[in-house]
Formats: structure tokens, C-alpha cells, sequence
């Protein structure tokens, strides 16, 4: 194999810089325009989340995970507050439940909306991303009001949640709910009809369900597979079981398939808040539990996060920090897909192929091409890469 | 095909004829709601000095110095590093007295020189007359006097302390000559003193 390698045009996607979040690489084996093959690294930016979590009080670790993501921030705590609460046996009072899953919910719906605009960036349709990116606005703005910030909400606490969805709220969140409704009905059908996005993204990047199942992919890549894993339907947390919700799953396994099954969770997200809502709205009621000590023992939480299942195991010795704490992102059992989805596909489709996933995609900031048999490199930036995509999308726009 | 276009005319139609989505926030000021996590800020008047918001902070962004040989006197200074915070509000939570650490809604906060957005305060400690150890802060001693009420005249230092606050003369501040003894036990001493004062004298070692 090695020697085989030699021989074809290597293209490297990734960055080298660590100050750049989850920081990956990507080598693209390329036969001509055919990529062969894939190889992937990670831990570039080994952060040692895990060993300053054990330097912690268990109260400050909700603050410490909460920061291993940027954009589904409240998932780390959520399956970390599950872990301990495992370990306590401790249960949580039902208002807090609700307001873990409306910030649960909204984070996915930002989140997702955020994912279909770089998406539309990547292929060319900019307006897609303004008008996702617009649409998301109204949910940070919500996120403001009810928690105190856009991103890092500090909601989560062992035991309940640290703030309190106040009535007067309510009705403002509503009502974005309903406006949001209006837009993604919109943005959906606009996506999905669309004949050039259809001939740009049918047939690309397929996953089998084999291959979700040997690569153990999880989240909307496994669900666009026709596998409905869903860890809020088949482990249910929080007030999971008392919503009524849909889980989404599509058939073909490619990237209009993973849009779909994106832009249509959104709705399912609205309709769980909505639920929430009414569940708590007048009602009162406590929002945590007093927490006294951690006993000695182990625990381990999930939650099903915007891009997946995210696990988390904590173990305690009776003291007031972990010994140990294991954490398992995401996107880490996603990424590995790319050697099953990339291969056959061609140099421009793998951008959006590397985007349906939805890794953070900063990973991709550089781009160089090295010719091995000549011994030449080229180096270009991301935008190079995205500019291929475009053009092809312009390709299929002119053939239609 | 003809339908989804008219669809999204629509939206194009209606945001040109909408006003701008984005904010002139610089040239406008701009108003955060009213539960935005900003800047924590000292409340002069009702911080005790107890030093829980350092304990707490998770991301240390809390500075506790202890100058015992400053002049005029020990000092205790709680020094706020926004650069450092993390805006978590856990420092405003565990505050013994609910009012000396806020988080304001202060957003604004870049600055050129650091000390320019720092948030601290000062407060008078109080210091073992025997060994030198800290007992805690003046402030600190009088809001728990406050709290235990009549419980709190058993205790030699919250007791003094309050009766200096009547302008009663204690003597409590004047300085012990060793070795320590009974009579010294109603200055300001440490709980370790106090009971080495007890104890010896019981033994009548000295």
C-alpha cells in the first residue's frame, strides 16, 4: 500500500496550528480527481481536559466540559451532570428537568441552523448561509435572555440546573419558536427542492448502514443511514420521556440525506420546547436538589448532542474531585467515516462530504497539494478547496 | 420549480424592505438584557472580605493578597482578572453575603492596560498579636458577630472588636509580651494562641 501511495498526488487537509479548535488532518490520496483513499489524524490540540478535570471540584468541571465545545456547549455538562447523578442515584426536580431540555433543544436547533448555512457557504449558495445564520440569531438572542450569554450558558448543575426560566421569558421564547417555525418551514423547502443542490449532493458521500455499524458513527450520520439511534429515545434522561418527539432518520446515507435529516430534527426540537413549555409554565417548583457529597463509586451519563451520542464516565474516592473522567466526543467516532465516505468521490465533493459531518470545521483552514512522483508541492488555503466546490456547483447549475 | 422560487422571492422581498438584522453597536450603544452575565464587581460596602469568591472561581480569575506588613496596617485585597473569568456567576452565587460580588452587565470590557478594567477591594485584617497568623478580616468578624447574635459575645475577638465599634477601650490591640498568658486571651488572638494561653496557664507552667 505504502508503495502504491507514492506513486498518486497526495492532497493534505488540516491545520498544523494549535491554537485552532479540534485542529485535524486529512490526506487525500488522489488518482487524478479521484480521491483512493484517506488518512486521518487527530490531537493536534490535546487540551488534557480529562487530568484538569481530576485538578476540580466536582462543581467547577460543569464549567471546565462546558468549554470543550464551542458550539453544542451546554451537551458536555448535560452528560456530565447524567454521570454524576448516575453515580448519586439522586433524582432531579422535574421543572429543572424541562429547562435542561429546552436548553438542550435550542442548542440543537441553533447548532444545526448554523451547520446548514456553512453547508450553503461550501457549496456556493451564500444566501443559504445568510439566511441560516439569520434565522439563528433570534435563538442566541433567547439563549441571552434566559441563561446571560449566546454561547457558554452555565445552566448545569449537579443536582438541577443554576438559573431559573423566569415566566416573564416565556412568552418572548414562544414567539421566536413561532417565527422560527415560519423561516425553517421556508429554509427547508427551499433546501430540499432546490434541483442544483439535488444533483450536487444525491449519491455523495453515501454510508451504508454496514459502515455506520463498523465505524459505530452516531447522531445525524448514522440517522441519515436509516439507523435510528437516538440516545434520547433509547436511554431517556431528563424529561425525554415524558416528550413526545419523532425520532428522524433517512435512507440513502449521503449528504442530502444528512441535510435532511438536520433541517427536519429542527422541527422535532420546536415541537419538544413547545412541550416544555407547557409542562412548566406557572407551575414553579424547585430547580435543584442540595448536593451534599459525592459517594465513592462510579457513574457514567449521555446525552445525544447535535452531532451525537456524547459520553461521559466519572469515577469517585469520596473526595470532592474525580479521579477520573473519561470523555467521548462526538464527532471523534464521526470522523473516521471520511475513509468510507470519501473514497470514489471526487476532490470537490469532498469539502461538503467532510462538512456533512459537521466536525468543527476550522480543521480545514489550510490546503496544500503535494505531488509526491514529481516531488513538488503546491499550497493552497481552504478557500481554494471551497472554490472547487463552487465551481462544480456552477457546472451543475449551467447543466440544469 | 416555478413555486419554491416565488417561496423564497418572498423572503428576499421582504428582508430588503426589512430593516438592517445587525446592530450599529458602536455607534449606537447597546442595551443587554437585564440577566446578562458581565463583569463581576465588588460592592464596596457589603463585601466582607471572606475570600469564598477566590475559593470558588473556577478559573481562577480571582486574586487574593494577604499584605501583613503593609503600611497602616494588615490588608487583605480580592483583585477581579476579567481576562481570566469565565462570566460563570459562581462567585456571585457562594457570596456569604449575597451583595459583595454582582455580575453587572457590563459587556464592554477590552482593554490597553489591564488595571484599567480590574475590580478590587481592601479590607482591614485582622492578625494574630502572638504568632502573626491571619484570623480573618475585620469586616468578616463583625458580620458573623451580626449573624450568631448574643452567641457571639463567647468570643474574646468578636467580642472586642464590637465593643471597640462602641468606642469601649479594650486594650485588644495592644501588643503581647511573651510568653502569652490568660490575661492576654481577650486581644486579638488566633484560636491556636488562645488555647496554648488557656492551657499553660491551667498548668501554671509559666
Amino acid at each position: 500500500m505504502a508503495e502504491d501511495k507514492k506513486k498518486k498526488v497526495i492532497v493534505p487537509i488540516g491545520p498544523y496550528h494549535p491554537l485552532l479548535e479540534e485542529p485535524e488532518f486529512f490526506a487525500l490520496y488522489c488518482d487524478g480527481e479521484k480521491v483512493v483513499d484517506v488518512d486521518w489524524q487527530a490531537g493536534y490540540n490535546h487540551r488534557a481536559i480529562e487530568k484538569l478535570s481530576e485538578a476540580k471540584h466536582w462543581d467547577q468541571v460543569t464549567f471546565l466540559v462546558e468549554r470543550i465545545c464551542g458550539i453544542c456547549s451546554t451537551s458536555h455538562p448535560f452528560a456530565y451532570c447524567n454521570a454524576v447523578e448516575d453515580l448519586l442515584g439522586a433524582s432531579v426536580p422535574e421543572r429543572a428537568r424541562y429547562i435542561r431540555c429546552i436548553i438542550g433543544e435550542l442548542e440543537r436547533i441553533h447548532s444545526h441552523l448554523l451547520w446548514v448555512g456553512l453547508a450553503g457557504h461550501f457549496l456556493g449558495y451564500n444566501t443559504v448561509f445568510m439566511w441560516a445564520w439569520k434565522y439563528r440569531e433570534p435563538v442566541l438572542d433567547m439563549f441571552e435572555i434566559i441563561t446571560g450569554n449566546r454561547n457558554h450558558y452555565a445552566m448545569f448543575k449537579i443536582g438541577g440546573v443554576r438559573r431559573n426560566i423566569e415566566e416573564e421569558d416565556m412568552p418572548a421564547l414562544r414567539r421566536v419558536l413561532k417565527g422560527l417555525k415560519v423561516q425553517l418551514e421556508m429554509l427547508t423547502h427551499a433546501v430540499l427542492d432546490d434541483p442544483v443542490l439535488g444533483a450536487r449532493l444525491k449519491g455523495v458521500g453515501v454510508l451504508t448502514k454496514e459502515h455506520i455499524k463498523n465505524f459505530g458513527a452516531v447522531g445525524p450520520v448514522a440517522r441519515a443511514s436509516g439507523i435510528g439511534g437516538d440516545i434520547r429515545k433509547d436511554d431517556p434522561y431528563a424529561a425525554y420521556p415524558m416528550l413526545d418527539f419523532k425520532v428522524i432518520t433517512a435512507e440513502h446515507g449521503d449528504v442530502f440525506d444528512k441535510a435532511v435529516v438536520r433541517l427536519l430534527e429542527m422541527f422535532e426540537s420546536i415541537k419538544i420546547i413547545e412541550q416544555s413549555l407547557d409542562a412548566i409554565e406557572g407551575k414553579g417548583g424547585d430547580i435543584q436538589t442540595e448536593i451534599r457529597d459525592i459517594p465513592p463509586g462510579e457513574g457514567i451519563g449521555r446525552h445525544e448532542a447535535p452531532r451525537g451520542e456524547c459520553f461521559h464516565y466519572i469515577k469517585s474516592d469520596g473526595t470532592n474531585r474525580p479521579v477520573r473522567h473519561k470523555i467521548r466526543a462526538p464527532s471523534y467516532t464521526n470522523i473516521p467515516t471520511f475513509k468510507a465516505s470519501c473514497i470514489g468521490q471526487m476532490i470537490p465533493d469532498v469539502a461538503i462530504i467532510l462538512a456533512g459531518v459537521d466536525p468543527c470545521y476550522c480543521c480545514t483552514e489550510r490546503v496544500a497539494v503535494y505531488d509526491a512522483g514529481n516531488k513538488k508541492k503546491q499550497m493552497y488555503d481552504f478557500s481554494r478547496l471551497v472554490e472547487m466546490s463552487r465551481q462544480k456547483t456552477e457546472k451543475i447549475k449551467k447543466e440544469i | 420549480m416555478k413555486k419554491p422560487k416565488l417561496r423564497e422571492l418572498k423572503e428576499a422581498i421582504t428582508s430588503l424592505f426589512s430593516k438592517p438584522f445587525t446592530t450599529d453597536f458602536p455607534y449606537k450603544p447597546h442595551t443587554p438584557p437585564k440577566r446578562y452575565r458581565g463583569k463581576p464587581e465588588y460592592n464596596e460596602k457589603e463585601c466582607v472580605g471572606c475570600g469564598a469568591c477566590f475559593q470558588v472561581c473556577p478559573a481562577k480569575a480571582i486574586e487574593m493578597n494577604d499584605e501583613i506588613n503593609a503600611d497602616g496596617g494588615p490588608t487583605r485585597t480580592l483583585i477581579h482578572h476579567p481576562a481570566e473569568c469565565l462570566f460563570c456567576g459562581e462567585c456571585e452565587r457562594n457570596c456569604i453575603t449575597q451583595e459583595g460580588i454582582k455580575l453587572s452587565t457590563k459587556f464592554d470590557i477590552a482593554y490597553f492596560d489591564e488595571k484599567n478594567v480590574q475590580n478590587s477591594v481592601q479590607h482591614k485584617l485582622l492578625v494574630c498579636k502572638d504568632c502573626g497568623e491571619i484570623i480573618g478580616t475585620e469586616k468578616h468578624l463583625l458580620w458573623a458577630f451580626r449573624r450568631v447574635k448574643n452567641l457571639g459575645f463567647a468570643q474574646p475577638v468578636m467580642l472586642s472588636r464590637l465593643m471597640e465599634e462602641l468606642e469601649i477601650k479594650t486594650g485588644a490591640e495592644e501588643k503581647i509580651a511573651p510568653p502569652i498568658q490568660r490575661t492576654d486571651m481577650l486581644k486579638i488572638v488566633c484560636p491556636r494562641c488562645r488555647r496554648i494561653a488557656f492551657i499553660s496557664d491551667e498548668k501554671k507552667e509559666h
